[in-house]
């Protein structure tokens, strides 16, 4: 474990763990035992991320956490006659693509964090877009601008752009029943 | 019974529900043969649709789709040497090779069929374990659903965590979650700042959304590549011929259909053990009782992906039966099944038995449909379909996160859903990247109410003994072995390596010092 997963790992453990005795102690004190059965799950995972943190704290930098070992992996290793090296390659590119971690998630490269970046604003502007305008437009306008940001080509992306719009406009419309054109700006 | 399985089927057997079977079945296809994209992303998405669908049309869209994802990430596993999920890396062990060696139809028709028997032979199990169940739950009280909900909780989160800690975290987290909104008892609001939206809670299509959908699209954004790109080899003929061949190979080597079948059932009916050991303990199984094989395992021999795929669809089946009978999920896939279940009106576990047997059958009959179905039709898409896999994920993702926001607000009609998917997407994030269980939180989020409502009952007709109750006790004291299991194994296992490799290096420095000594003497 690096210094920095380490830290990381500290700091959600931490604010879980306030939330969770913010949680206890304000279900409790709801009247007629009704949040009787909350605070008791607050408690127990208060108590769980308690031994979290020190298991984190113990662990040195460049000691690795103890963890389940990937099923692949172990099971790979018990077959009979071993893996072969075809197979042991399938299995690591299975490892590497399924076995999500700071590394792959958080320690990014320039590149995966442009990517990251961009699909996060995509995100954020989708909510924000939706209640402003609605989702027909905000489907439409936005695609076109992230594929265009991707480098994809501008008829590939106009074509896109368009039949999610319609896509979108087919099922808010006839599926939901809804406005098409709703939010802040058309009321 | 018999009338509840004649229920089942006749509610399957009418136009809408065939129809949504076969569209569900149809999407399921594509979205496995898709980049990056496996069962659980198809049922968070397709959710909400099956919401406004009643419960034969919505089971039938959903488990249909569920059922081919798995054929399409066969397909995918044997044409590019990409699985569509982790466990299926065994089916490429032999279909890859296959499919170098010319014999993509062969390896495809193997697979199709040995998929299909294997998924019949899992609904078999189903059937067969529902008399048993039905015979256990009449000792089920309040105290035993509430201690069944803490294992299915405990087994999700800690057999899907990166630790034993991080799955109890994820359970809890997911428990705490769901009580936000109106207490079912005094009917207090309960952490809901005021914000009448929250009264009837935070809302499990915002969670499977954002915990499943966005944080996979976030993902497979950022990686950027095909599957087409990162297999090394697309075949251009896709299926080509022989896909007869290996129907014909799979029938005459129907002991290992079977032997993988039972080897996938029970992997599925013991909650937390999953596809990975369905998978690979079949394979194991057929390689060590072949003796010569032609050609090798791993250089292309159908039995290694007749087994493997023969485990993989009995396993489904096999899952159904904890998660029906108790609300146990055994596996990430089937947490969130009990969360369309619930959605569609259903509380999977000893009352759905109890009341809706005919619910029970309806899903063994759709299983056993779409398993052949899958693999027929999606023997006629691949030559089609496959070429799907060439998509780039910087188109996909963009457009799937439109659809999973107007699926969220889909399910309540307001707004506030998007926010919540986003604030999920956010925790789903860094839940991937710590090694926390999102779906243990899910479960949790999902029997929450059970567990709550469960406690309370139990607490108002025993008293804080109810724990002491001998079945209650029982469950309980599993949920603390299995959470104890793994850590002693491991603590136990690595003694035991210190150990050997003391005497292993003591051992080394004594034929050293033997040699020093002999090569002492020589001179």
């Amino acid at each position: 474990m690096t210094k920095s997963e380490r830290r990381v790992e500290l700091l959600f453990t931490l604010a879980l763990l306030i939330f969770s005795i913010w949680y206890a102690i304000r279900m409790a004190m709801y009247s007629n035992y009704a949040g009787r059965v909350p605070a008791v799950v607050g408690l127990i995972m208060a108590v769980a991320l308690v031994v979290q943190l020190v298991r984190q704290l113990a662990i040195r930098p460049g000691q690795k956490e103890e963890h389940h070992e990937t099923a692949a992996v172990e099971l790979a290793e018990q077959l009979p006659g071993g893996v072969g090296e075809g197979v042991q390659e399938a299995v690591d590119e299975v490892v590497e693509t399924e076995d999500d971690n700071h590394q792959t998630l958080f320690a990014l490269s320039p590149d995966r964090r442009r990517k990251l970046l961009a699909i996060v604003a995509y995100t954020l502007l989708f909510w924000i877009g939706s209640m402003a305008v609605g989702f027909v437009i905000t489907t439409g306008v936005l695609i076109f601008a992230i594929l265009l940001y991707s480098r994809e080509r501008l008829w590939v992306a106009l074509a896109w752009a368009l039949g999610m719009a319609f896509a979108t406009y087919w099922f808010v419309v006839g599926l939901l029943s809804a406005n098409p054109w709703s939010g802040w700006i058309f009321g | 019974m018999g009338q509840a399985v004649l229920d089942g089927l006749t509610q399957l057997l009418q136009l809408e529900p065939m129809l949504y079977l076969v569209l569900g079945m149809a999407i399921g296809l594509v979205i496995g043969f898709l980049p990056g994209l496996g069962g659980l992303a198809t049922l968070a998405l397709l959710s909400p649709f099956a919401f406004g669908m009643d419960a034969a049309e919505g089971l039938a869209f959903v488990l249909g789709a569920y059922g081919a994802v798995s054929f399409g990430g066969s397909v995918t596993a044997i044409l590019f040497n990409v699985p569509g999920t982790g466990e299926q890396v065994v089916t490429t062990f032999d279909g890859y090779p296959m499919a170098k060696n010319g014999q993509a139809g062969k390896a495809l028709g193997v697979s199709a069929a040995s998929s299909a028997f294997g998924g019949l032979f899992g609904v078999v199990i189903l059937v067969l374990c529902i008399p048993i169940a039905l015979q256990l739950i009449t000792y089920l009280r309040p105290p035993e659903v509430f201690a069944l909900g803490i294992i299915g909780i405990m087994v999700m989160g800690v057999s899907s965590a990166r630790t034993v800690v991080k799955g109890i975290v994820s359970g809890a987290l997911g428990l705490m979650l769901s009580f936000v909104g109106l207490d079912p008892v005094t009917g207090i609001a309960r952490m809901t700042f005021g914000h009448l939206e929250l009264n009837s809670g935070l809302g499990i299509t915002a969670l499977t959304m954002g915990m499943f959908a966005l944080t996979e699209m976030a993902v497979l954004y950022m990686r950027g590549l095909s599957i087409a790109q990162s297999g090394r080899a697309a075949q251009g003929n896709v299926a080509g011929g022989g896909v007869w061949d290996g129907v014909k190979h799979t029938a005459k080597n129907w002991k290992y259909v079977v032997s993988g079948g039972g080897i996938g059932a029970v992997s599925g009916l013991v909650p937390g053990l999953g596809g990975t050991v369905a998978m690979f303990g079949s394979y194991g199984y057929v390689r060590s009782r072949t003796k010569n094989p032609d050609p090798p395992f791993g250089q292309g021999n159908p039995l290694g992906v007749l087994a493997p795929e023969a485990a993989n669809n009995a396993k489904e089946g096999g899952s159904f039966v904890p998660t029906l009978a108790f609300g146990i999920p055994g596996t990430s896939g089937m947490a969130l099944i009990i969360a369309i279940l619930l959605g569609l009106g259903y509380v999977p576990g000893p009352d759905m038995i109890k009341n809706n047997l005919d619910v029970v059958f309806l899903i063994a009959w759709i299983v056993a449909f779409s398993n052949v179905l899958a693999s027929v039709l999606g023997l006629g898409m691949s030559p089609l379909f496959a070429k799907l896999a060439l998509l780039r994920p910087q188109l996909l993702a963009p457009a799937l996160i439109a659809v999973s926001f107007l699926g969220a607000f889909a399910d309540t009609r307001l707004m506030f859903a998007l926010g919540a998917t986003v604030a999920f997407a956010v925790l789903g994030y860094i839940f991937r990247a710590m090694g926390y269980s999102a779906a243990g939180l899910t479960i949790g989020f999902v029997l929450g109410p059970v567990v709550d409502q469960n406690l309370n009952l139990s607490l108002q007709i025993y008293g804080p003994e109810f724990i002491l109750r001998p079945i209650t006790l029982g469950l309980l004291a599993l949920v603390v072995v299995g959470g104890l299991w793994g850590p002693t194994r491991r603590t136990i296992k690595a003694r035991r390596d210190r150990r050997a490799g003391v005497s292993g290096e003591e051992h080394a420095s004594a034929v050293a010092g033997t040699q020093s000594n002999e090569s002492e003497v020589q001179r």
